[in-house]
């Protein structure tokens, strides 16, 4: 959980943004949402832990 | 808590949220989120301090541990409505954070029942 995370999805959302550019331009619609739905998922997989872990910490602090 | 971190943190990440509010609005909130995450943590390892000192006051005063439990109860719930509700909201979808907000107030009002309950029983062995 540090600064970091922020920055790694800004490079990917910039690098996605300007892949999907591309592939639209290049007449490949299906691939840039492709491209587009691989950013999504990398991302999530980058946030879901620190969820989980944010959830379990409340759980634990807050006895719920 | 170091205030200026997070504000700082917190003002960083939306400027940068901002520059994918033209191309692709949801890496703008994935950014958002990420920040808002990293703000509630801290703010949630902060508050184990808090909830300390509150156990050992809470001792002097004697009553029994039910009652700051359930204190401890609604605070998280409430926090983790707000947290989930908020993101809805950021997201453009007000209804579905309304009905988190909703189902966030239900809750607290059935932990605190039983504190209620207790209250109704002392006045009616006063009045009764």
């Amino acid at each position: 959980m540090d600064v970091g995370l922020i920055f790694k999805i800004a490079a990917v959302g910039i690098l996605i943004t300007i892949l999907s550019q591309v592939l639209k331009h290049s007449g490949r619609e299906e691939h840039a949402f492709l491209i587009s739905l691989a950013g999504l998922i990398l991302v999530l997989t980058w946030i879901v832990p620190y969820i989980y872990d944010l959830f379990v910490m409340i759980q634990n602090l807050f006895e719920l | 808590m170091d205030v200026l971190r997070i504000g700082i943190l917190g003002v960083a990440g939306v400027m940068l949220a901002l520059q994918f509010k033209s191309y692709k609005p949801e890496y703008g909130l994935y950014i958002g989120f990420a920040v808002s995450l990293m703000i509630f943590t801290l703010i949630v390892s902060g508050l184990v301090s808090l909830f300390g000192s509150m156990g050992i006051m809470e001792e002097y005063i004697g009553s029994n541990r039910a009652y700051f439990s359930i204190l401890l109860k609604v605070i998280g719930i409430t926090y983790i409505c707000e947290f989930c509700s908020g993101i809805c909201r950021d997201a453009g979808y007000a209804s579905v954070s309304g009905q988190i907000e909703i189902f966030g107030k239900l809750s607290v009002l059935a932990a605190g029942m039983p504190i209620l309950l207790a209250i109704i029983e002392s006045i009616q062995e006063i009045a009764g």
